[in-house]
């Protein structure tokens, strides 16, 4: 029949939307690092079929040779950025607190808005293909020491 | 048991069996398949060729052993006919053995392969020198001591490429100027480029070498036979990047002699 001022009750647990932005918890970071890595991985790898259907006979059949470029280096850059990289932190987040005891990653809030910065990063990179002039179109030469002028003498 | 042994037998046999039939066939019969290296005109190319079997032969003969002895164990050794694993661990012996096998049998390796990389270094006492560079997309032959210099680009229409017709027989492999040299002549090659990294390469004269922008590498090359031969851009450069072919015509002293005058001539 009282009514205590002081009864403990659950924070309230966000619904929706609000949920996914602003987690602090090392799983639903994980599980948000693990679903990125898969759709990226399908965005990759729709660049990789692109470049399958053009090799499928010789000549040019599908696209030009500058977009081809275009998908033979944004296919690595969104694979391994945007789908192994991403793909590892989501297991490590959902699982290296457990593995270690602990109740959270260090710094949780941190641990979101890194996430956070991922699909913002990759549309960037993505929309970069649309830009007049193309995306990267570089290929393996955007790794040392082709890039840095040296070759393979 | 004869069909453990036929199992593991076929697995390890496989690699076997393509060894043995490149070793088989007649170079014809390989040059029309496009199975192997191309056929080599001058010692370089011929002493990559060797090279190659070599390291063919024995990375085969490694692969048939290691994959017979893992079908052998996986099947003999499996657990529902009762295997037992063993109980030991740690053995010198074995530590020793599998280190120094494996160290002779790079040994056999590198001799050879320092040899090939000795000699195809070895610039000197060469009888002429082409500058070659590399541009987007074409290149580009210097004879600098007589003056000669001109452009290649390539000849394939585009209606082959984009299909409207039939293939050429060289299709991409053809272009307006060739690269004249004579044949049993050694010719230093230097190699440079104007806009990013491209690469001369020719499968039968041996050797492909980057042609880096603000730096001078350099091969060579003796013909030992007259003929053309044709190689393409071995180094991504933008669009055009496999559109840029080379074709080096050899031919004999005196017929580079006349097309030598020729090109002073009309150049």
């Amino acid at each position: 029949m009282t009514t205590t001022v002081a009864d403990h009750h659950h924070d309230e647990v966000p619904k929706g939307i609000t949920r996914w932005l602003f987690t602090t918890n090392h799983k639903d970071i994980g599980t948000l690092y693990l679903w990125f890595s898969f759709i990226m991985f399908l965005v990759g790898g729709a660049m990789a079929l692109v470049i399958r259907a053009e090799l499928f006979q010789p000549g040019l059949q599908v696209v030009d040779p500058h977009f081809y470029n275009q998908m033979v280096t944004v296919h690595a850059l969104i694979m391994i950025f945007g789908a192994v990289m991403p793909g590892f932190v989501g297991f490590a987040n959902w699982m290296i607190p457990m593995m270690i005891g602990a109740p959270d990653m260090a710094l949780p809030s941190m641990n979101n808005w890194r996430f956070w910065l991922l699909p913002f990063a990759t549309s960037l990179l993505i929309l970069s293909l649309l830009v007049p002039g193309g995306g990267p179109a570089a290929g393996w030469t955007i790794y040392p020491p082709l890039s840095v002028r040296v070759g393979w003498v | 048991m004869i069909v453990n042994r036929l199992k593991h037998l076929l697995g390890a046999g496989s690699a076997l069996v393509s060894t043995l039939v490149l070793w088989a066939m007649p170079a014809s019969v390989q040059a029309e398949w496009a199975l192997n290296l191309q056929r080599p005109v001058t010692e370089i190319a011929r002493v990559q060729y060797d090279l190659h079997m070599l390291i063919m032969y024995i990375v085969t003969v490694i692969g048939v052993i290691v994959f017979a002895v893992m079908f052998y164990s996986i099947v003999k050794f499996r657990k529902s006919k009762g295997a037992q694993p063993a109980k030991f661990s740690h053995s010198t012996k074995a530590e020793v053995i599998w280190t120094v096998i494996p160290t002779l049998i790079l040994i056999v390796m590198a001799v050879p392969s320092t040899k090939a990389l000795l000699l195809m270094e070895d610039t000197t006492e060469s009888d002429m020198v082409v500058k070659v560079t590399g541009y987007q997309w074409g290149w580009h032959y210097d004879y600098m001591e007589d003056n000669v210099d001109f452009f290649s680009k390539l000849t394939t229409p585009q209606s082959q490429i984009t299909g409207s017709e039939a293939k050429g027989e060289n299709y991409l492999l053809e272009v307006d100027n060739h690269m004249v040299i004579p044949v049993g002549k050694k010719v230093r090659i230097l190699l440079t480029a104007r806009d990013v990294i491209h690469a001369w390469w020719v499968p039968q004269l041996g050797g492909k070498k980057d042609a880096i922008p603000g730096f001078i590498n350099e091969m060579w090359v003796r013909a030992d036979e007259t003929g053309t031969f044709r190689g393409q851009c071995a180094e991504l450069c933008g669009k055009d990047h496999g559109y840029m072919p080379i074709v080096v015509d050899v031919v004999e002293e005196a017929e580079y002699q006349a097309w030598l005058a020729n090109q002073r001539n009309s150049g």
